[in-house]
């Protein structure tokens, strides 16, 4: 399972949601991370029926698939209500990273600019520094904390903590949008309004800035010799601690 | 009864076999063996040595403290999902924007990981090894063959290599994502899983073949033997051929290694 800390590329442990408040048709397409050039089909749908929202509004799911090279959304094509929220995610274990974007940007899971929502699972501890990587200045920090697994209490209060709210609220591109969260937490992300950022892990994009191409890291851990198969390469890295 | 006899008292014999060994030079071999419910693909070199021998009549070449330094490079691949329960991270809802957004549930499939391990031992017998005559193709060899495996003696404890896998196991863990908090549990369900039992299970048979099928060469001679090279048209080649050897142990005043030859033109 992949693990990268990047709103521009969707695994297994993030989802992406957007509240739809303006009725129409919604195009969309799922492309491979960072490949929203490569195509300019857009086969999935959102219909959002015109009339008041009325109370919290309703959640419905699209599931992303990865069948015989290349990606499908199900179902297809969804009808909501105005202002109900549709939420991306997938179950597949080792789906390759994929972003949701809409026709002329109106919503898309790189750019996230009005009520939308990046969720992150972090799967190893350490402090996680966060940047745009289209250039704003909007940027935070995750702490994450692992329990020290000899120790049943500490075990249990981690336990107890993974179902438990951790949420950064971004307004515009501020900066200092951060969060504390135990491994295995979800961290929500929900972006009021900001010019079309992503949440990048700055080492990710310090790496592709070196040349190391998109989504590549470095080795997990100094000293560590082992290889870990059923995992790829991308995305395996804990932060600096 | 032989024409030619040759004999080397335990001195001489001690000198012979510490030629004889350092002959053999290292040994290696490579394979994959289960180890516990895990599977581990190994290299191994072995060199020997050895501090001296006894000879015992008839025909038996006791070498106290046959030394076996070896060294063994292992990589143990673990399925995870084999010792760690399944575990899945539950549903989160909060409410953002007048909105109740909940997440699924995801469940964590464990991957493989492999655990290299380079590690060097040696383990000492005492073993009886019985004099054999073979020709093999144009030579007559007298060898020294094991009689029996004597049980194996492991320099360093079991106990200690299983900690050495634990503590190579422990960064590779650490790297794996989710697994943090289950470290402890990790690490302890690999060292149960192998055991004692298993490590010497797997270790005794990579190194029994190394042991069980030691020989040492303490004689050789070509079958033909040429005395005399021709001299002239009338003077032709002189050659011997050995028919026949035989080897034994034989006290007279002291234990002696007796090689006789026997001979025709």
């Amino acid at each position: 399972m992949m693990n990268v800390f990047d709103s521009r590329g969707l695994d297994r442990t993030n989802c992406f949601a957007q509240c739809f408040n303006q009725p129409g048709t919604h195009r969309y397409a799922v492309v491979p991370a960072q490949g929203r050039h490569f195509s300019q089909e857009l086969p999935y749908v959102v219909t959002v029926a015109a009339g008041p929202a009325t109370g919290e509004g309703s959640q419905h799911n699209v599931e992303i698939r990865f069948r015989s090279g290349h990606f499908t959304a199900v179902p297809e094509s969804i009808s909501i209500k105005q202002g109900d929220v549709v939420l991306w995610t997938s179950t597949e274990e080792n789906i390759p990273r994929y972003a949701v974007i809409g026709k002329n940007r109106a919503f898309a899971s790189d750019r996230l600019t009005k009520e939308c929502v990046y969720t992150h699972i972090f799967g190893l501890p350490g402090t996680y520094r966060w940047v745009d990587a289209n250039g704003s200045r909007a940027s935070g920090t995750v702490t994450v904390t692992s329990p020290d697994s000899k120790n049943e209490a500490e075990v249990k209060k981690w336990r107890d903590a993974l179902g438990q709210v951790a949420l950064v609220t971004i307004k515009g591109a501020a900066s200092g949008n951060d969060a504390k969260a135990v491994v295995g937490q979800q961290v929500f992300f929900a972006v009021e309004e900001a010019p079309g950022i992503s949440i990048t892990d700055e080492r990710v994009l310090r790496d592709e800035q070196a040349g190391g191409g998109p989504g590549n890291v470095g080795p997990a851990t100094p000293g560590v010799i082992g290889v870990i198969t059923g995992f790829t390469a991308i995305g395996i890295r804990p932060p600096e601690s | 009864m032989p024409e030619i006899v040759a004999a080397i008292d335990e001195k001489g014999a001690n000198r012979a076999l510490a030629l004889s060994i350092a002959e053999v030079g290292p040994q290696s071999a490579s394979g994959s063996r289960t180890l516990g419910p895990f599977t581990a693909s190994y290299s191994v070199t072995a060199t020997f040595q050895a501090s001296g021998i006894d000879l015992i009549p008839p025909d038996t070449i006791r070498i106290m403290k046959l030394r076996m330094n070896w060294s063994l490079n292992f990589n143990l691949a673990i399925d995870l999902n084999k010792i760690l329960p399944q575990f899945c991270l539950p549903q989160i809802c909060i409410k953002i924007f007048g909105k109740k957004i909940c997440t699924p549930k995801v469940c964590i499939s464990w991957p493989t990981i492999n655990i290299p391990i380079n590690f060097a031992d040696f383990l000492q017998v005492t073993a009886d090894f019985r004099l054999d005559v073979q020709l093999v193709g144009s030579m007559w060899q007298v060898s020294a063959k094991l009689l029996a495996l004597p049980s194996l003696q492991f320099g360093v404890p079991s106990a200690a290599i299983l900690a050495m896998i634990g503590a190579a196991a422990v960064p590779i863990l650490l790297a794996v994502p989710f697994l943090g908090p289950f470290l402890a549990l990790a690490v302890a369900a690999i060292l149960a899983a192998i055991g004692v039992a298993g490590l010497t299970g797997f270790l005794g048979p990579i190194l029994t073949p190394f042991v069980s099928g030691l020989k040492f060469k303490v004689y050789e001679r070509p079958r033909v033997v040429r005395l005399l090279p021709m001299q002239s048209a009338i003077d032709p080649v002189v050659d011997i051929t050995i028919d026949r050897v035989e080897a034994s142990i034989v006290f007279n005043q002291e234990d002696e290694l007796i090689v006789g030859l026997d001979i025709s033109r």
